[in-house]
């Protein structure tokens, strides 16, 4: 290469370089270095110290907003994936249904998180909420359920309001998925006298595996990151009940003013998803290689 | 035992009737080609007999079983297909060996049937092979074997080898070939290379349109074709066509050159089609005149075209050319090889012709 070129190059990928270090790299940075710095009142007081994870490890809410955010993340995640693979699989048959249905899933994807959170609170409250009421008119259940006023249920809400508004897109990426799937290995499954049961788990299911995994690994990040459904939907409460991961960081920093604690907090989050990324890519790894074999 | 038998087989897509009636005969251990051109509703009949379709109406059965109405894993019918359809995530032997797995046969059964139908297969250093690591031809096989493993009535195939370059192309047909005397199971083979149709064949059912054209062995279309259409398919370089009139006995073209006496008895003044095949006509002093407008030898043989007032005709010969583009040349077709049409219906009108 000429040395020209090769300056060239250089001041060709610089302005990315420059935006990862600045946007990325930087702000991260940032937060590790808060997590191990002293603060109080806002103040900073002293950098080197643990104290800001022994506070969590201490601070009984901590094991709450982790128990929550197992349930969040994971129970999100695994409905996410199988409800969407379930409506995947329906909405990839061919008819004049499932052509308006693919079109129409998506609105729960276009609502602002905003729109969506105020229109399921509304739904699920527990005096004036249009499915209690349903629930109780039709004599399902006696007096109405307070849906979002009940420890042991409003972390399970959540998750169906999320599962509503992130299962679409898994859908219609799993049904694309599903239809790249080539039709003579159906009909070769068919011959060899697979069921449809089958022919789903034996030729449909190892074809989308790539997709699967992937689809998998987004949700789970979207779900970590996803903020706004649960802080205007309940706010943590009632009593913590709710609160997750990027709620608590949220009330930690903005509402109590311990960025250190926050900060923390957001290097496990982040050590957590790094996690899933990286298995992500060691499951995947085999699939990569042949990909690319092709 | 696989005799397959079709009545009346009709396939309609909504309005759109692509099957008009199709009835078949085909005897056990038959080598049957259904051949046409594209749209020719020959794969729909395939895999209407595979059960991957539903038939409008008529009736399909295997050893005067009915099964239209199965699903096809109760047809006890293999099927090869175009594009091999193996399944990328399966070794070479869990490939073969998957319907014996859906059929819960024991291991130890899977592994001796898919053993010995991969030694018939030649495919034994394979077996742990993934699909991707096999060449086109190998991987033909390896669909190959997924049809012998069940030892199927009937074994379809679609088109099977339009995937695979010429030469290997000329290879699997023989092997294909083989394989069907060696395990004499009923067979039947879609394809729109009539070449392939001519060399494989017991049988050929030419189909054109959602019609049979003609069925016949392969010799029997070539010398005594139904109509026009079977005519111009079967054989290549194709048959020449040129518009014809009965005079006494003979025919004589349009501008009143004598061609010869047709297979068939024509009327005087009839107009009919008049077809000979490029290797039944030969240079003579006298004859046609016609100017010799290309040559292109092959080797053994030479191809000539020929072209009359009206017409360009194609000839073959073994004999060596001493003729250059541009030389008036004379031909005549030689005695007994003038097949003749009907001009309306173009069917043949030799006898036999009109009974298909």
């Amino acid at each position: 290469m000429l040395k020209s070129d090769r300056f060239l190059a250089y001041a060709l990928i610089l302005p990315v370089v420059a935006a990862v270090l600045a946007f990325v790299v930087g702000p991260t940075y940032n937060v590790a270095t808060l997590s191990l710095t002293q603060v109080v009142m806002g103040q900073e007081r002293g950098f080197g110290t643990l104290n800001n994870f022994r506070a969590l490890w201490a601070d009984p809410v901590f094991g709450l907003v982790l128990k929550n955010t197992a349930i969040w993340i994971l129970g999100g995640t695994l409905l996410c994936v199988s409800v969407g693979l379930g409506v995947g699989a329906y909405l990839a048959i061919d008819s004049k249904v499932t052509g308006w249905l693919r079109a129409l899933i998506l609105l729960p994807w276009v609502l602002p998180d905003v729109v969506t959170a105020m229109a399921w609170k509304w739904m699920l409250h527990g005096q004036v909420g249009i499915i209690g009421q349903t629930l109780e008119s039709t004599g399902l259940t006696e007096g109405t359920i307070s849906f979002m006023g009940d420890p042991k249920l409003v972390m399970w809400m959540l998750v169906v309001v999320l599962v509503w508004r992130k299962m679409p897109l898994v859908a219609l990426i799993l049904c694309a998925a599903i239809r790249a799937v080539p039709d003579d290995q159906v009909e070769a499954a068919r011959m060899d006298g697979a069921n449809a049961v089958e022919r789903f788990r034996f030729v449909t299911l190892p074809n989308i595996a790539f997709s699967l995994t992937a689809v998998t690994v987004i949700s789970m990040i979207w779900i970590t990151a996803e903020f706004a459904l649960p802080w205007i939907m309940t706010g943590g409460g009632p009593a913590n009940a709710s609160q997750i991961m990027a709620t608590y960081i949220y009330q930690q920093s903005f509402e109590f003013f311990n960025w250190g604690v926050a900060s923390a907090m957001s290097v496990i989050n982040l050590v957590m998803l790094v996690s899933i990324v990286a298995l992500y890519l060691y499951v995947n790894r085999r699939s990569w290689a042949s990909e690319a074999s092709k | 035992m696989g005799s397959v038998t079709l009545r009346n087989i009709r396939k309609s897509y909504g309005a759109v009737e692509v099957l008009h009636g199709i009835d078949l005969d085909i005897k056990d251990g038959e080598f049957t080609v259904l051949v046409g051109p594209s749209g020719c509703g020959k794969s729909t009949l395939l895999r209407s007999i595979a059960g991957l379709e539903t038939i409008s109406d008529g009736e399909i059965s295997v050893d005067d079983t009915v099964i239209n109405t199965l699903v096809p894993k109760e047809r006890d019918i293999a099927m090869v297909f175009q594009n091999y359809a193996l399944y990328p995530h399966m070794t070479v032997a869990k490939n073969m060996g998957f319907s014996l797995r859906l059929a819960k046969e024991s291991q130890e059964e899977i592994d001796k049937k898919v053993k010995a139908a991969a030694e018939i297969l030649d495919l034994n250093a394979l077996l742990d092979r993934y699909p991707r690591q096999l060449s086109g031809g190998q991987r033909q096989r390896v669909a190959m074997g997924r049809a012998i493993v069940r030892d199927p009535k009937v074994f379809l195939f679609d088109e099977p080898l339009s995937n695979l370059d010429a030469k290997l192309r000329v290879q699997m047909r023989s092997e294909i070939k083989e394989l069907h005397q060696r395990l004499k199971t009923t067979t039947i083979y879609v394809t729109h290379d009539q070449i392939e149709a001519m060399t494989m064949a017991d049988k050929i059912v030419v189909m054109r349109g959602g019609h049979v054209e003609q069925i016949g062995s392969p010799i029997e279309l070539y010398d005594n074709p139904a109509s026009v259409f079977v005519a111009g398919f079967i054989g290549s370089p194709a048959m020449n066509f040129i518009d014809a009139v009965g005079d006494g006995k003979a025919l004589k073209t349009t501008t009143q050159e004598l061609l010869g006496t047709p297979n068939a008895t024509v009327a005087s003044g009839q107009k009919v089609i008049a077809g000979f095949r490029p290797e039944d006509i030969r240079l003579a002093e006298k004859g046609i005149a016609a100017k010799v407008a290309l040559i292109e030898p092959t080797g053994a043989e030479t191809q000539l075209t020929l072209r009359t007032e009206n017409e360009a005709i194609i000839m073959t010969t073994r004999d060596r050319i001493t003729h250059s583009v541009g030389d008036q040349v004379f031909f005549e077709v030689i005695e007994g090889k003038l097949h003749c049409f009907d001009s309306e219906t173009e069917r043949s009108l030799a006898e036999g012709g009109q009974a298909q």
